[in-house]
């Protein structure tokens, strides 16, 4: 036997009654393949993709776009028509156009933050996880301080300190989601690092980095990436509210679905179309990832359910 | 028991030290300072020093901490530079708002959602089952602020049944003792006004509270699911009891304990969700308070505000582990 079958083999459900179900990826896919809810948030999250993708193509026009208004009759926003599918907005753009682009803006700022919290999450908690110790205790006091705000009150300060923009909502976001991940992988690697093939590994004298790289962190992983899926809808909810706070992005250009609600509440008694479209695009994106996040997890860890 | 509060709390200490630091450093690195702020683009230097000489914004920054610090031990967070009123006293008028709206909201979801859960549960994979969790899937995906929005159209627009706006109408004349005014006007037998603040508090209320919902019954339901195949309650089915004594005495009590950790954990995302719902509902509270402050960049109210919000997040995290103990006497704290 080789040092790098050591740890499946220690690991392996077959020898160890209590072990964990297999996360083996086919095992994940097969479990994935039978679950209904699955299918649905994949066919979502894979719509809104392909639409953010294809924007130019679907969009009848530019998210800026300006139609005349006093060609449309003079008035403020009208509803849904042939031409304009989804209405016009108060300054005469077209809603569904902005809508389209707007899965750019959602899922950009959503990927992004939730690839700067993994990242910065994950070396905090394999570092605490893997020494123990005084690191250990100095990691977690400063993820415990953090964890004192209120996670969307903490972007919020964030967003105040660096000012409006895109990249801004992208760190802010990230920052403040950063505890999750740092104690979810520091839980799991203790539990990691208690285990026999861990111990295995350190007894043949495997250097630490190895044993980090190679035996810890996949096997503490799994947790991480149904975290990093739930979360994914969750940046989308909080890009939203920030932007209907108006802390989002000032560039006409860039339309965020949070920021196409934010004016709605002067329109809401003529034209509730200006909210409802937008804000119809964050449920069902945010549902869509919630979806695929909590399949996963059940296909991952299947005496959850 | 005592020992474990009394821990706990000294444990929270540095934390909120550390908060408090951060709080006020990063008030003091908010570009635009609070003397700009005030008197505008257009102010003088020399203006713009003197405001800065009155409020001590020109020491050192440690000094300017602990003498923050040493305040705020005494209860005294300054003064709001936008309305020159002390922060206390707005803090008076605008937590208590927001209590009413989370305490409301909280009332609403474990009301609601702790029934639908149990029901989930006893009808697992059946329709109702199918029912609740796709209604708290959506409910999960629904940002407050567009719920908030739909309801205000619904409600408050189109049938016109609830007001839209405020916490009471400007008509209604109400002796505010505690700002809680469902409490103020039932002290003062004020039916009238708690009629009406009833009224306009049962939509921000529904908005913030439906996330909640959706999460406790999502939890009651697995955990209620959990301890239905446990050993004790097959016992308690085999010696006979009454199918609802085991409900409530077994199964409800033992499903609790999840119930109660995920009540607690709502509290971040009722203060959270309260600045979006207040800011729909023009809620007087400490959501749209904190909100203005940041873009008035008066600092004496975000320090006191959110230093405020924090103090009152651990707590209730701290009587949340307590409750904990109570709930589950096996639980104990050395």
């Amino acid at each position: 036997m080789t040092i790098q079958e050591l740890p499946s083999v220690v690991a392996s459900p077959g020898n160890d009654p209590v072990a964990p179900p297999s996360v083996r990826g086919r095992d994940v896919l097969l479990r994935l393949r039978r679950n209904p809810g699955a299918l649905a948030g994949l066919v979502i999250v894979g719509l809104v993709i392909l639409t953010a993708v294809l924007a130019p193509v679907l969009a009848p026009d530019t998210p800026s776009g300006q139609a005349f208004l006093d060609r449309l009759g003079g008035r403020c926003c009208p509803g849904p028509t042939t031409e304009h599918w989804l209405g016009l907005d108060e300054l005469g753009r077209d809603v569904f156009s902005r809508i389209v682009y707007g899965a750019r803006i959602s899922l950009l700022v959503a990927v992004v933050s939730v690839l700067v919290a993994l990242v910065a999450g994950a070396l905090l908690g394999a570092t605490a996880g893997y020494f123990g110790g005084a690191i250990d205790s100095a990691i977690m006091r400063l993820v415990d301080v953090m964890l004192a705000f209120p996670s969307f009150l903490f972007a919020i300060g964030l967003v105040a300190l660096l000012g409006p923009g895109l990249w801004q909502l992208m760190v802010a976001i990230g920052v403040s989601n950063v505890p999750i991940f740092a104690r979810l992988l520091r839980g799991s690697m203790l539990g990691v690092r208690a285990s026999p093939y861990v111990a295995s590994a350190r007894v043949l004298g495997l250097p630490s980095r190895r044993v980090l790289t190679v035996h810890m962190l996949p096997n503490a992983i799994s947790p991480m990436i149904v975290a990093a899926t739930l979360a994914l809808a969750t940046a989308i909810i909080e890009t939203a509210g920030l932007g209907f706070l108006g802390l989002g992005s000032n560039d006409p250009a860039q339309p965020e679905w949070g920021a196409m609600l934010a004016n709605t509440t002067r329109f809401l008694q003529t034209a509730p179309h200006l909210a409802f479209f937008p804000g119809l695009a964050i449920v069902v994106t945010v549902l869509g990832f919630n979806l695929l996040g909590d399949s996963l997890r059940e296909a991952i860890d299947p005496r959850l359910v | 028991m005592v020992r474990f509060a009394a821990r706990r709390l000294l444990l929270a200490i540095p934390v909120l030290l550390a908060v408090s630091f951060l709080v006020f450093a990063w008030t003091r690195a908010l570009p635009g300072g609070p003397a700009q702020a005030l008197l505008g683009e257009r102010a003088t230097p020399d203006a713009v020093a003197a405001v800065e000489r009155q409020y001590g914004l020109d020491r050192p920054l440690l000094v300017q901490y602990g003498k923050y610090l040493e305040r705020v031990v005494t209860g005294d967070f300054g003064l709001s530079i936008s309305t020159q009123r002390p922060v206390t006293d707005e803090l008076r008028e605008r937590f208590p708002a927001t209590v009413e709206l989370a305490v409301a909201a909280m009332l609403f979801a474990v009301s609601v959602g702790v029934p639908l859960g149990v029901v989930a549960a006893k009808h697992v994979r059946r329709p109702l089952d199918h029912v609740s969790l796709v209604g708290s899937l959506v409910g999960i995906s629904m940002p407050v602020f567009f719920l908030a929005l739909i309801l205000k159209w619904a409600f408050a627009v189109k049938l016109g049944w609830l007001p839209s706006i405020g916490r009471l109408d400007v008509k209604t004349d109400l002796d505010r003792r505690t700002n809680l005014f469902i409490i103020d006007s039932v002290v003062s037998a004020n039916w009238s006004a708690l009629g009406d603040a009833v009224r306009h508090l049962i939509l921000p209320a529904v908005a913030l509270g439906t996330i909640p919902l959706a999460i406790i019954t999502r939890i009651t339901r697995t955990a209620v699911l959990e301890v239905m195949q446990e050993d004790h309650v097959r016992t308690a089915r085999a010696k006979g009891l009454a199918p609802r004594l085991i409900d409530r005495r077994h199964i409800l009590r033992n499903a609790l304990l999840p119930v109660v950790t995920v009540i607690g954990l709502q509290v971040g995302l009722l203060l959270s969700g309260a600045i979006l719902t207040e800011t729909v509902f023009a809620w007087g509270g400490l959501g749209t308070w904190i909100y203005d402050a940041v873009g008035a960049r008066d600092y004496a109210v975000l320090q006191g505000g959110i230093l405020f919000i924090v103090v009152v997040f651990v707590v209730v995290n701290l009587l949340v582990d307590l409750g904990y103990s109570l709930i589950d006497p096996r639980i104990r704290y050395g």
